[in-house]
């Protein structure tokens, strides 16, 4: 088990170190020099060439590709990812700001994804021939082919807009209460996890109708065992085993539509200061956004992997 | 007596992993779905090839009077905040979003599968590197690594296609991987390797003509993924710059008028978007029933 | 065995009947498949009383699965089962799923084919045995794991009280089959069902699992209805056999009888095929396959591979005859003078 994890760790590491090396590498290609990109889009500086020259001595960009990634990365590891270009401020703690925002939004998708997706797939799967299960493939195809910043604009435009029921714009953290936190991200929680619960719940009900098949469904259904527990512990204890393993790709994909989901709601998180940084070519923000999103991402696989391994006692002995 | 969680007595036919048995066509447009599904695209692309030649369909006639006005007789979906007729735009859109994703689906394509071919026909170590690289690629969130592209090369409409081209990408590499694994056993591959046949007539002649199926399936999945990226990149203001009507720009510019704009501004083109996407995703489900492969979809 | 066998033949002669533990009369099983509707049970009746151990004996394509799952309503979707299955005086065909419930495990009980499958890999083997007596007696954690650890040392499980924490695949295909026998045995069931226990094991293994199935027989009261193709476990365990084939019955008799003169020339056919180790003379298959379930042919289902066929045998179905106390369906059964396996 420990092996396991220091593996996986270990190339967790080098995929991040390969991203902000390509990240690092690739954007001088855009064309922006890093040190006239602290005029912001939009502004038109004039800086003379000396002013140039001179403010990329400052910020050490006239010294060989290697050094200055190696300094950056040592920087880094050290908790010191840079200042933004644009503003002055430390790009770690503009993500410490964001980061709350982001991660409140993800969590609770998650959490809503999971609860709804997996009764629903199980019911499709136990009653294949009900309405409702019908209803649930329909409505499954339906939230599946919905991108998840389009079911923000209509959860904003229902039950914001025509209902009233929740806000449509703008984070309250914790700190200020439970109940305003949760309307705050009620909303664009709930856009994120409807396509993602949709595609969920298919595979669940596809993992369940599988495991129905098997022998030892029908040993326990002959032992005489109530169907609640025939479903519940012996059917969905081995169906989560795939499930689990698309949840990690679904985790994937809800960071990502987070972006979008962030813009629609007007929510200072880490996809709108990723935006941000890239309209005004602040690079440094860039970067590290760009190494947190990598970290979480490596992190979030090997959380997956792990609990595969809970579930699937063949797996845990290695 | 049965039992309703008792085993399905299920029929499988299962054939080789990429051929296309002849009469697919028939098989396919035999399935109520993928039937209407085909012929719904058709009317959708047959709209937007003919959409400069009809009178009256102007993306960009700019009629002040009409600003956010409501649907009417001859402008179904009322008008933007400009005064434009969203019908018209919204069928123009449908030109730029179906050309982004099509060109993104061919770079992808043009991407995964010859180097998918070459890593499933050689196999050993050339595999082994390109499945590593690939692997990297698609741990990433796919929204995520098409940003940092476009970051890279600016936003617009070229980054934003060549970025959902890269992510897409990895899907073509595997399936056709895959499939070239399986196929490289089979006797007449071995048979025209005897007979002297060169790796790329072989891999062109032979493996290539066998993965039809997967790929067909793969292209309608992946017209469905990059139509979801695009509008959601063009959404955030990197894919397609506004005034350019693709569906996901116009879902921006609709943001910023909710509550004074006529529903069907917000509505259509998310209406759209879902229709074309569930459109592409059930063709892709009875391409792979019509290639003979039951899934428990 | 034969203790018993005498006495329930002996209360035969004696015109007393007791009621039998289970009887199956006139089941018919029939699969709906791509739109077409095959019976792949016909008309099977047969008995079993207390304390009886009866071979229910065919190849596969039988239906002797088929007639098993149905008496705890097991079937596949697709099947369904019509007649008369009872166990005592209750009707189980058709019953409701909550009372099947009742009988499933507790007073009737089943041991599958293939002990890898048919346990849950995700659960220990101790909580799989634990939660049948929890649910069916009433125990609690406490006394059902210890009825589980019993239950390992019965079946000759070495460190029962460790490996009940161990999960299906840590056992070997014998061992498992052992467990499998123990969570069969669990509730004390009336009737256990063996579908052929120890097929999918190595030799050497299905000759122990044959005895310790022998052992636990003589230890308690249980009826066995064990499903086979080998003659030789019914030889070992069993006081009477149900022969099939092609999804009907085609002779019953009691073990010895058969043994000693088979009246169907199947029968005689599955003797002569049975390797024998006493004796010097090679096995003979029979001749031709088994039809599948579409192709069964008209008159008697043997017909095309029988050596003693006639015309008449071709024409119509032929029906089950009683003699003395067996049954067989065979037109020519009178004439014939069968090899036993004497």
């Amino acid at each position: 088990m420990i092996t396991f994890i220091v593996r996986r760790a270990a190339t967790g590491l080098l995929v991040a170190l390969m991203v902000s090396l390509a990240v690092f590498a690739l954007a001088p290609l855009a064309g922006e020099d890093p040190s006239q990109s602290g005029a912001g889009a939009g502004q038109v500086l004039r800086l003379s060439k000396e002013e140039v020259d001179a403010s990329r001595r400052r910020l050490g960009l006239d010294r060989p590709f290697f050094v200055r990634y190696g300094d950056w990365l040592s920087n880094a590891v050290q908790g010191n990812l840079g200042t933004s270009l644009f503003r002055g401020q430390k790009v770690s703690d503009a993500i410490a700001d964001a980061l709350p925002v982001t991660a409140s939004i993800a969590a609770l998708a998650l959490v809503l994804t999971v609860s709804i997706a997996v009764p629903l797939g199980v019911f499709a799967a136990v009653y294949p021939a009900s309405v409702v299960s019908r209803g649930i493939l329909a409505a499954t195809a339906i939230g599946i082919a919905s991108p998840s910043f389009a079911v923000g604009l209509l959860l904003v435009q229902v039950v914001s807009l025509e209902l009233g029921w929740l806000p449509a714009v703008g984070f309250k953290p914790l700190g200020s209460g439970l109940a305003p936190w949760l309307k705050s991200i009620l909303l664009p929680s709930a856009a994120l996890a409807i396509p993602a619960a949709a595609a969920l719940a298919r595979f669940a009900r596809a993992a369940m109708l599988e495991v129905l098949q098997r022998d030892y469904v029908r040993t326990a259904i002959g032992k005489g065992l109530p169907r609640s527990t025939v479903i519940w512990k012996h059917a969905l204890k081995n169906a989560l085993v795939p499930v689990v393993t698309v949840l990690g790709l679904e985790i994937r994909i809800l960071l990502g539509g987070s972006v979008a989901v962030e813009a629609v709601f007007a929510l200072p998180g880490l996809g709108s200061l990723a935006l941000k940084s890239i309209l005004e070519g602040d690079y440094p923000m860039l970067l590290g956004i760009v190494m947190i999103a990598v970290t979480v991402v490596v992190v979030v696989n090997m959380l997956v992997d792990m609990s595969y391994a809970l579930l699937n006692p063949k797996i845990r002995v290695l | 007596m049965t039992t309703p969680l008792s085993p399905a007595a299920g029929t499988h036919v299962e054939l080789a992993p990429g051929r296309a048995p002849a009469g697919f066509v028939s098989r396919l447009l035999a399935q109520p779905g993928p039937a209407v599904s085909a012929v719904f695209l058709a009317c959708v692309l047959a709209m937007a090839l003919v959409a400069p030649f009809i009178p009256g369909l102007d993306p960009n006639e700019v009629s002040l009077s009409n600003v956010l006005e409501g649907p009417s007789w001859g402008h179904w979906l009322g008008y933007d905040n400009i005064g434009r007729d969203i019908v018209s735009r919204l069928v123009f859109a449908s030109r730029v979003s179906l050309t982004a994703a099509a060109v993104a689906m061919l770079v992808a394509l043009a991407i995964g599968l010859p180097l998918g071919l070459v890593s499933g026909y050689f196999a050993g170590r050339l595999d082994l590197a390109l499945s590593r690289v690939f692997d990297a690629l698609i741990a990433f969130p796919p929204l995520v690594l098409a940003i940092v592209v476009v970051a890279v090369l600016r936003p617009g409409i070229v980054p934003a296609m060549i970025a959902i081209g890269i992510i897409n990408a990895p899907t073509f590499y595997r399936v056709v991987r895959s499939a070239a694994l399986d196929l490289r056993s089979e006797t007449y591959i071995e048979a025209a390797r005897v007979a002297g046949a060169s790796s790329t007539r072989i891999m062109l002649r032979h493996v290539l003509p066998n993965i039809r199926a997967v790929l067909l399936v793969q292209i309608a999945l992946t017209m469905s993924s990059a139509i979801i990226v695009e509008a959601s990149l063009s959404f955030i203001g990197l894919g397609v710059q506004l005034p350019q009507a693709s569906w996901g720009s116009m879902l921006r510019q609709a943001t910023s008028y909710m509550g004074s704009a006529p529903l069907t501004f917000v509505l259509s083109p998310i209406v759209t978007i879902v229709a074309v996407v569930l459109a592409f995703n059930t063709l892709s489900d009875g391409l792979r029933g019509a290639f003979g492969r039951r899934d428990t979809r | 065995m034969s203790s018993r066998a005498d006495a329930s033949a002996l209360e035969e002669t004696n015109g007393t009947r007791p009621l039998p533990l289970l009887a199956v009369s006139g089941l018919s099983i029939d699969i709906a498949m791509a739109g077409r509707t095959t019976r792949v049970v016909d008309d099977v009746s047969f008995e079993i009383h207390d304390g009886e151990a009866v071979a229910l004996v065919g190849e596969s394509g039988s239906g002797k699965t088929m007639t098993a799952l149905s008496i705890l309503g097991l079937l596949p979707r697709g099947a369904t089962a019509s007649g008369s299955i009872r166990f005592r005086e209750q009707q189980l065909a058709g019953l409701p799923e909550s009372s099947l419930n009742r009988i499933r495990g507790k007073s009737i009980a089943i041991i599958y084919q293939e002990p890898m499958s048919s346990l849950n890999p995700a659960l220990t083997v101790g909580e799989q045995i634990a939660e049948t007596v929890r649910h069916h007696l009433g125990l609690g954690r406490g006394a059902a794991k210890e009825r589980a650890v019993e239950l390992l040392a019965m079946v000759g499980i070495p460190e029962p009280a460790a490996r009940i924490h161990d999960y299906p695949h840590m056992f070997s295909g014998g061992m498992l089959q052992r467990v499998g026998i123990a969570m069969a045995l669990s509730c004390e069931p009336a009737l256990l069902i063996a579908d052929e226990p120890t097929t999918a094991l190595d030799a050497t293994v299905q000759a122990q699992v044959l005895e310790l199935l022998a052992s636990l027989r003589d230890k308690s009261r249980t009826s066995l209805l064990f499903l086979t193709h080998d003659f030789g476990a019914v030889a070992a365990l069993c006081d009477r056999a149900v022969v099939m084939y092609c999804g009907e019955v085609v002779e019953v008799a009691s073990a010895e009888a058969l043994f000693d003169r088979p009246l169907h020339p199947y029968t005689e056919g599955l003797l002569g095929a049975m390797a024998r180790l006493d004796r010097n003379t090679e096995p003979i298959p029979i001749k031709g396959t088994v039809p599948l379930h579409a192709d069964f042919p008209e008159g008697c289902h043997f017909h095309p591979r029988c050596s003693y066929v006639v015309p008449a045998c071709t024409i119509a179905p032929i029906a089950e005859i009683a003699v003395a106390s067996r049954r067989v369906r065979c037109r020519r059964f009178r004439e014939l003078n069968l090899k036993g396996s004497a």
